[in-house]
């Protein structure tokens, strides 16, 4: 692997009894680089994001963080991530301080620089005022500040977050996302999120995730500018490339028959590692399958068939 | 050093002593100090005792506790002054008695020990506790020690009565021997209750279901006890002879007399540390510590 991607997965798969929640899903993230992971409620993100942090293992496929796999060298994979889960559930009896300081010394930071890297986190979340406080007294914006302080605490390389900004108010957005930008600098960070207009501050890149598999893997600047020269929002393409039923919201928007015609002209540069949109349960042979599918889309039908025959 | 059962009486007998004992306890600190300065065991172990002192059950068992012990010891000093008492050391009654001794630790170690991976996986604090660069095994045993350093706590109050007995027994002998193994034997017990309500506290993430199952599973040591004390085992069973009309009635005494915990604490307060005791209860620890890390893993393979 090369040495800049930071995060690799491949063909990465979690299964259920009755579902399967991530399906062979492969993209990476290079050194330096804040990635958007969206995608509608129950695609797939978290249960990714767990994967990735160790805390579920992978039915199928790989993935290295830091260039440690996860499936091998998992103590070393912990160690070099911050991960900020999606309920971030803190110790409520435990001081802000305090609970930094027992995370510090859970991620192995040294004794002596315990305490100067606690007052890092405080000083770089703004946690200053309520260093002293009880976890369980806080708002759920100062909570979730600390859940953040804990993931920079012992300045790992790589932070994952899961929805960081959920519960907050605009403020406490606005801030949480100069924090991340600030982190950004240094750090390299998936970030997963509702929340598009965060992303369109914040990432450098998009990966969108749609019921277990990856619709849509492109820069910022590759989704605004559409062929036709105009302006695209990023929540125009959320839009197009998940299957939301947005008919079904929107009555009077119903326009997915129109879209398709300039979806596939951008499709093939966006996502050149596109998986198949429809692969009818989980046969052996995939690669066949690949090709009819990959022509479809350019066809223009890739993605208005697959909504006509799942409805 | 030839492997017979002498060695280990030899060992019992210098563990008894003053001097074996002391050092036995520094060997066990400063386990203990290493495992801090080398693993995350500790950093879990600290935490999980201040969370004891910052938790409201902890006090309620608490001051049960000391009630109870209380008010056992009064009721010992009082029976053992009446005129026609034979003359006996009061602390091996204090240890001794399995009956005053037993019923509060059955629901000490259930209180303490049902929120300790219960809570942790309802409120999923689980999520960021074993993504930090930690192994399941030493969140247990991080947990372990920690309840165990509150155990210590508690039983540390009662030293006062020996000081009373010292200063206000009117002149009598206190022999620490004894008393350093009834100690001893507590923590061995306790050690064993503790690590079986980690095992309960690990299968499930409702605290109430935790709690109960830890009660029960103490609690029908007890009623083994009360057959065995009322000969209920004997007399059981359509044919005389056979308990439940299965195995013989005899085997069923003997095993509960080798496995009853209860009993143990009759000899240690007699200031016998008996090896096959020791082990006995240290490896009991050992398994349900063992079961509860391999449940925590389980999670890994849902």
């Amino acid at each position: 692997m090369s040495n800049s991607e930071v995060i690799r997965i491949e063909g990465l798969t979690k299964e259920y009894p009755e579902t399967v929640a991530v399906d062979r899903i492969s993209f990476s993230v290079s050194r330096g680089e804040v990635v958007g992971f969206l995608g509608p409620n129950g695609a797939g993100k978290t249960t990714t994001l767990k994967m990735l942090t160790c805390f579920m293992p992978a039915t199928s496929g790989n993935a290295t963080v830091a260039g440690f796999d996860i499936a091998t060298q998992s103590l070393q994979v912990r160690r070099s991530i911050g991960y900020l889960p999606e309920h971030n559930a803190i110790y409520d009896e435990m001081r802000v301080a305090e609970y930094l300081r027992f995370r510090a010394a859970l991620k192995k930071v040294p004794w002596r620089k315990r305490g100067e890297y606690v007052d890092e986190a405080i000083h770089m979340c703004g946690l200053k005022e309520v260093a002293q406080r009880v976890v369980g007294q806080l708002s759920k914006g100062y909570r979730q500040r600390v859940g953040l302080a804990d993931t920079v605490v012992s300045k790992p390389p790589v932070l994952i977050l899961d929805e960081p900004t959920s519960g907050m108010d605009p403020g406490q957005i606005v801030e949480v996302r100069e924090l991340i930008r600030h982190l950004g600098k240094e750090n390299t960070v998936l970030l997963s999120t509702h929340h598009l207009p965060e992303v369109e501050h914040i990432c450098d890149r998009v990966v969108i995730i749609d019921r277990g598999r990856i619709v849509l893997d492109a820069t910022l600047a590759e989704i605004r500018k559409s062929p036709e020269g105009k302006k695209r929002s990023l929540e125009e393409v959320f839009l197009d490339v998940t299957e939301t039923p947005s008919s079904f919201w929107h009555p009077e928007v119903e326009e997915p028959e129109e879209e398709p015609e300039e979806e596939p002209k951008e499709k093939p540069k966006e996502t050149p590692e596109e998986k198949p949109e429809k692969a009818p349960g989980k046969e052996p042979k995939e690669e066949p399958e690949v090709e009819p599918e990959a022509e479809k889309d350019e066809n223009g039908d890739g993605d208005g068939d697959a909504e006509e025959d799942r409805s | 050093m030839s492997y017979t059962p002498n060695t280990f009486a030899s060992l019992a007998t210098w563990l008894n002593t003053p001097k074996g004992f002391l050092i036995t306890m520094l060997g066990v600190a400063a386990v203990l100090v290493a495992l801090g300065f080398f693993t995350s065991t500790m950093t879990i172990a600290w935490r999980e005792l201040k969370r004891h002192f910052r938790s409201l059950p902890s006090y309620l068992v608490l001051a049960m506790f000391l009630l109870y012990q209380g008010v056992v010891f009064f009721m010992l000093i009082h029976l053992l002054n009446t005129p026609n008492a034979e003359p006996s050391p009061p602390m091996r009654w204090f240890f001794g008695g399995v009956i005053w001794f037993y019923p509060l630790f059955v629901f000490v170690v259930s209180i303490l020990t049902c929120q300790l991976l219960a809570t942790e996986q309802r409120e999923r604090t689980i999520e960021p506790l074993m993504t930090a660069p930690v192994r399941e095994s030493e969140v247990v045993l991080g947990k372990f020690i920690g309840t165990m350093g509150f155990f210590m706590f508690m039983w540390a109050w009662t030293i006062v009565y020996i000081v009373i007995l010292k200063y206000a027994g009117g002149g009598q002998q206190i022999n620490p021997g004894p008393i350093m193994a009834s100690y001893v034997g507590t923590m061995l017990i306790s050690g064993l209750g503790v690590a079986l309500g980690l095992f309960f506290s690990s299968i499930t993430r409702d605290i109430i279901l935790s709690l109960a199952a830890t009660f029960i599973s103490l609690f029908l040591a007890f009623i083994a006890k009360l057959l065995m004390v009322f000969d209920v085992v004997k007399t059981q069973g359509d044919k005389p002879g056979k308990f439940m009309g299965i195995v013989s009635s005899e085997w069923v005494v003997k095993l509960l007399e080798h496995t009853m915990i209860i009993d143990f604490m009759d000899d240690f307060s007699q200031g016998i540390v008996d090896s096959r005791n020791v082990i006995y209860l240290l490896s009991g620890t050992a398994l349900c510590l063992f079961a509860a890390v391999r449940v925590l893993q389980l999670r890994k393979w849902r």
